[in-house]
C-alpha cells in the first residue's frame, strides 16, 4: 500500500533539491571571479526506490521512485592541466626574474647613450688627441684630467650600482624564503582542515580550491613535487626534500656567507643547514641572477667582466704613460690607480675589484706625460708623441693579438644585451604557455555567467513545478480529510 | 572550448594591453627618433651602433686636427712668404750696393737697411703659432733664434744661434706631426737642422744670416767684388732653399685640405650609416602607429560589445 504522504515527501525532497541546486549557482555566481576557484556542479540522483507491495509477486511492475536527492557536489577541475600550470608558473617565475634583473643591469650600463661608459671613453680619447696637437697647453692637459676624471667616475657608478643590485638579491631570497616558509604553513593547515572534512564523507571543494591556488604560488617562486596521500592531504617536496608531509612542515631559512668574495644569502633547512636544492621558480632566478652560472654571467658576471676590462684598459694606459715624461721632466707615473690594501698594484687584476676603486692618480695637469723625449735632460714640451700613443687606443689595439678597448667593452653590451633578449623571448613564450594552460583550465573550471543563469532558471522551473506538485498533495488530502464522509451531515 | 566570461575578460585585457605595449614601443621611436633604446632591441645593431659612433667622434676629432695642421701650415707659409720678400728687398740691397756709382755714405745707409733685415730675419725665425715657435720643432716653447750678445756694439751682436730641435743619428726632434686620419699622420711644421759632430746647423735661417752679416761687412768694407760675385749667388742659393720649403708646405697644405674634404665625407657617410641602422623611419612608422591606434581602437569598441551583453540583460 502506498502511504498516504509518500506524495509530499517526494515534492519535499524536489524542493530541497532544486534549492540546494539553486545555493550552487548562487555560489558559483558570487565567486566567478575568485581566483582559484572552480565551478561546482550538484549532481542529482534519484533517491532510493522500493518494491511495489503486492498481492502477488510480479517483478514485471518495477520499482516505486521516491524523489531526487543531491548525490554529490563535484568540483570541475582538472588535475593534469594543475600540473602543467605549476611547472610552467616556476619556469615563469625564473625567466621573469632574470628578465626584471637584466633589464636594469641594461638601465645600469645605460648604453647607449651620452652618458655611458663607451662615450666617456670617446671623451678621454679625443682629449688625449687634442693634447698631441698642443702638448704644451696647460687648458688642454687640465680637459685630460676632467675627462680622466669622468670615465673614472662613470665606471665607479655602473661597478657601484651593479654591486647594489647584486646586494639587493639577497634581500629579495630572504623575503622569498619567508613567502615560502608562509604558503607551506597554510598548505599544512589546509590539509588537516582537508582530512577532517573528507573522513567524515564530505567534499572538502572550496578548501580543496584555496590549497590549489597556494599550490600555484608556491611553484612561481620554486620548483616543487605534489603527492597526494590519505584523505586527499598532500606532501609537497623541493628536489626531493620534504617541504610539507601533510600536518607537519619543515621550514626554510637563510644564511649568509663570503665564500666568493661578496656576501651571499644561501638557503638551507632549518635545523639540518643542509643546502635547499632549488632548480626553478624566482627563488632560483634571484640566485641564478646574483651569482651567474656556467652559461649565464649573472650580475656577479658583469661585475667580473667590467673588472676584467677596467684591469685591461689601466695596464694599458699606465704601460704607455710611465714610458713619457712629464712637464718637470720626470718620468710618467701611473695614470689611473686602484687602492687596494697595502697601497697600489703596479700590475692591475680583475681580482682587485678595479671598477669599483678606479682612480686617477695624477692631480696635477703638468703630471701628464705626454712627450716621448727628453733634450738635455730637459722634456721637449712640443712633442706630444705619448698622448699621441694613448689616444691611437681607440682604433688599435695595445696587443696584436687582443681587441682594441672600445670593442672589448662593446662585447659586453652585445653579450648583455643577448641575455636580456633571450630573457625576454623566454618570458613571452612562458607568458604565451601560461595563457593557454590558464585558458584550459578556466574552460573546465571557470564560472559562464549565462550557463549559471540557464541552470538558475532550470533550476527555478522545477521549484515551481515541484511546489506543484505539493499543491496537488494537499487538494488530495484535503478532499480525503475534509471531504471524505460526510454524507448526509 | 567552454568559453567563460573570466576568460573572455582576460583574453580582452591581453589583447588591449599588448596593443598597448606596441604602441608605447611605436611612441617612444618617435619621440627620440631612434629605433633601438636598450641592447636587448637588438644586440647586433647595438654594437654597430656603438662602432658607427665611435667612428663619427673619431673622425670629428681628425677633422679638428686637418683644421689644427692648417693653420700651422697656414703661418708657416705666411712666414715663409715674408721670408721670400725679405730675400728680395736684400738682393736689391746687395745689385745697389754692388754698384760702383754707388759712394761710401749710400753704402752705409745700405748696410743699415741690412742690419733691419737681419732683425726682421730673427723675428720671423721666432714666428709664433698661438704661443708656440713654428720654426723650433719640437722645442716649441724655446725661443730658436738668440743673438749672442744683445749688445749692438759687441762683435757677437750678428751671431745667432739655434736653440730650436735637432735631428741626430739616433732621434728626431724637428717634426711636429699630427694624425689627420687613423695610422696617418702630417707633419704641420718647417725645421732643418741637424747635429753634426757635436755642432747644430740650422739649414733655414743660418745661411740668411750668415748672408745678411756678410753684405753688412761687405758694404761697410766697400768690398764691391765680393757682394757682386759671392753674396749674389749665395742669395739665389738661399731663395732656392726657401722656394723649395714653400712649396713643400704648399703640397702639404693640399694634403690637409684633401684629408678635410675626405673626413667630411667619411663624416656625411658615418652620420648616414647610423640614421639608417638607428634612425626611425618617421613615414613608416607613423603608419604603424595609426595602425596599431586603430587595432587598439577597435579591441576597446569589441570589447565594450562582447563584454556588455550576457543572459542576465535578457531576464525579467
Amino acid at each position: 500500500m502506498r502511504t498516504s504522504f509518500t506524495g509530499i515527501e517526494i515534492a519535499r525532497r524536489a524542493l530541497q533539491a532544486q534549492q540546494r541546486s539553486l545555493d550552487i549557482v548562487g555560489h558559483n555566481v558570487a565567486n566567478a571571479n575568485t581566483p582559484g576557484y572552480s565551478r561546482q556542479v550538484a549532481v542529482h540522483t534519484s533517491s532510493q526506490p522500493y518494491p511495489i507491495p503486492q498481492f502477488t509477486h510480479n517483478p514485471s511492475v518495477g520499482m516505486v521512485g521516491t524523489g531526487v536527492e543531491i548525490g554529490q557536489i563535484t568540483r570541475m577541475r582538472d588535475q593534469f592541466v594543475e600540473m602543467r600550470l605549476r611547472q610552467e608558473s616556476h619556469n615563469l617565475g625564473y625567466w621573469q626574474t632574470l628578465k626584471d634583473g637584466l633589464t636594469q643591469v641594461e638601465l645600469i650600463f645605460n648604453e647607449p647613450s651620452e652618458h655611458g661608459i663607451h662615450q666617456a671613453l670617446n671623451k678621454f680619447w679625443d682629449s688625449l688627441s687634442e693634447l698631441s696637437r698642443n702638448p704644451e697647453s696647460d687648458a688642454n692637459r687640465t680637459v685630460v684630467l676632467q675627462t680622466a676624471e669622468a670615465l673614472a667616475e662613470s665606471i665607479r657608478h655602473v661597478r657601484s650600482q651593479l654591486g647594489k643590485q647584486r646586494d639587493n638579491m639577497n634581500t629579495i631570497a630572504e623575503i622569498k624564503v619567508s613567502e615560502i616558509n608562509t604558503i607551506a604553513q597554510q598548505i599544512a593547515d589546509l590539509n588537516k582542515q582537508i582530512s577532517k572534512v573528507v573522513v567524515a564523507g564530505y567534499q572538502a571543494n572550496d578548501l580543496l580550491d584555496k590549497r590549489d591556488e597556494l599550490l600555484q604560488q608556491l611553484s612561481q617562486i620554486t620548483n616543487i613535487e605534489v603527492v597526494e596521500s590519505e584523505s586527499q592531504q598532500i606532501t609537497v617536496s623541493i628536489s626531493g626534500a620534504t617541504l610539507v608531509d601533510r600536518t607537519r612542515t619543515y621550514a626554510l631559512e637563510t644564511a649568509k656567507n663570503f665564500d666568493l668574495g661578496y656576501e651571499r644569502v644561501e638557503v638551507i633547512w632549518q635545523g639540518s643547514n643542509a643546502p635547499v636544492h632549488v632548480t626553478s621558480g624566482e627563488l632560483y632566478g634571484v640566485l641564478v641572477f646574483r651569482d651567474g652560472t656556467d652559461n649565464f654571467p649573472g650580475v656577479q658576471g658583469y661585475i667580473e667582466q667590467l673588472n676584467e676590462w677596467t684591469a685591461n684598459f689601466i695596464n694599458t694606459v699606465n704601460e704607455i704613460h710611465r714610458q713619457g715624461y712629464d712637464l718637470d721632466s720626470n718620468p710618467g707615473q701611473d695614470f689611473f690607480v686602484v687602492d687596494v690594501l697595502g697601497g697600489t698594484p703596479d700590475s692591475v687584476t680583475k681580482e682587485h675589484d678595479p671598477s669599483l676603486l678606479i682612480r686617477v692618480n695624477i692631480t696635477d695637469p703638468n703630471q701628464i706625460a705626454a712627450s716621448n723625449e727628453l733634450h738635455n735632460g730637459e722634456v721637449v714640451r712640443g712633442n706630444g708623441n705619448i698622448a699621441l700613443q694613448l689616444a691611437s687606443l681607440r682604433h688599435t689595439p695595445y696587443q696584436p693579438d687582443q681587441p682594441k678597448l672600445s670593442d672589448s667593452f662593446n662585447a659586453i653590451i652585445a653579450g648583455l644585451g643577448v641575455r636580456a633578449m633571450e630573457a625576454n623571448v623566454m618570458v613571452e613564450n612562458g607568458i604565451a604557455l601560461g595563457d593557454h594552460l590558464e585558458k584550459l583550465r578556466e574552460s573546465i573550471s571557470g564560472v559562464n555567467l549565462d550557463e549559471e543563469m540557464a541552470d538558475m532558471i532550470k533550476f527555478q522551473h522545477a521549484y515551481n513545478a515541484a511546489a506543484r506538485i505539493m499543491t496537488a498533495m494537499d487538494e488530495a488530502l484535503d478532499t480525503i480529510i475534509n471531504r471524505m464522509g460526510a454524507v448526509g451531515r | 572550448m567552454r568559453i567563460t566570461n573570466k576568460s573572455m575578460n582576460i583574453n580582452l585585457l591581453r589583447n588591449l594591453n599588448q596593443g598597448l605595449k606596441r604602441y608605447d614601443r611605436l611612441s617612444e621611436q618617435l619621440v627620440s627618433g631612434r629605433k633601438v633604446h636598450r641592447p636587448s632591441d637588438s644586440p647586433a645593431t647595438i654594437s654597430n651602433i656603438m662602432d658607427l659612433n665611435s667612428s663619427l667622434i673619431e673622425t670629428e676629432q681628425y677633422l679638428r686636427g686637418a683644421a689644427d695642421a692648417q693653420s700651422w701650415l697656414e703661418s708657416t707659409d705666411s712666414a715663409l712668404d715674408s721670408l721670400t720678400n725679405v730675400l728680395h728687398r736684400l738682393r736689391d740691397i746687395i745689385t745697389m750696393g754692388a754698384n760702383d756709382t754707388q759712394d761710401d755714405a749710400a753704402r752705409f745707409a745700405l748696410a743699415q737697411e741690412a742690419e733691419q733685415l737681419f732683425d726682421s730675419i730673427i723675428q720671423l725665425g721666432n714666428s709664433t703659432h698661438g704661443s708656440k715657435y713654428i720654426f723650433a720643432g719640437q722645442l716649441t716653447t724655446v725661443k730658436p733664434f738668440v743673438r749672442e750678445s744683445d749688445d749692438p756694439n759687441s762683435a757677437e751682436y750678428f751671431n745667432v744661434i739655434y736653440q730650436g730641435g735637432y735631428r741626430t743619428a739616433t732621434g728626431d726632434l724637428t717634426k711636429v706631426e699630427f694624425e689627420v686620419s687613423t695610422n696617418s699622420y702630417l707633419t704641420v711644421n718647417v725645421a732643418d737642422a741637424e747635429k753634426v759632430n757635436d755642432v747644430v746647423e740650422e739649414k733655414l735661417f743660418t745661411p740668411i744670416l750668415n748672408l745678411i752679416k756678410d753684405v753688412r761687412e761687405n758694404l761697410i768694407n766697400n768690398n764691391v767684388t765680393d757682394l757682386s760675385n759671392q753674396n749674389l749667388g749665395e742669395l739665389e742659393q738661399t731663395l732656392d732653399r726657401v722656394l723649395r720649403h714653400r712649396a713643400d708646405v704648399g703640397a702639404r697644405m693640399a694634403r690637409a685640405d684633401l684629408a678635410e674634404e675626405r673626413l667630411q665625407d667619411l663624416r656625411l657617410n658615418f652620420n648616414k650609416l647610423l640614421k639608417n641602422v638607428q634612425g626611425v623611419d618617421y613615414a613608416e612608422t607613423i603608419m604603424q602607429l595609426k595602425n596599431e591606434e586603430h587595432i587598439y581602437r577597435t579591441a576597446l569598441s569589441v570589447g565594450a560589445r562582447i563584454l556588455q551583453p550576457s543572459l542576465v540583460d535578457f531576464l525579467r
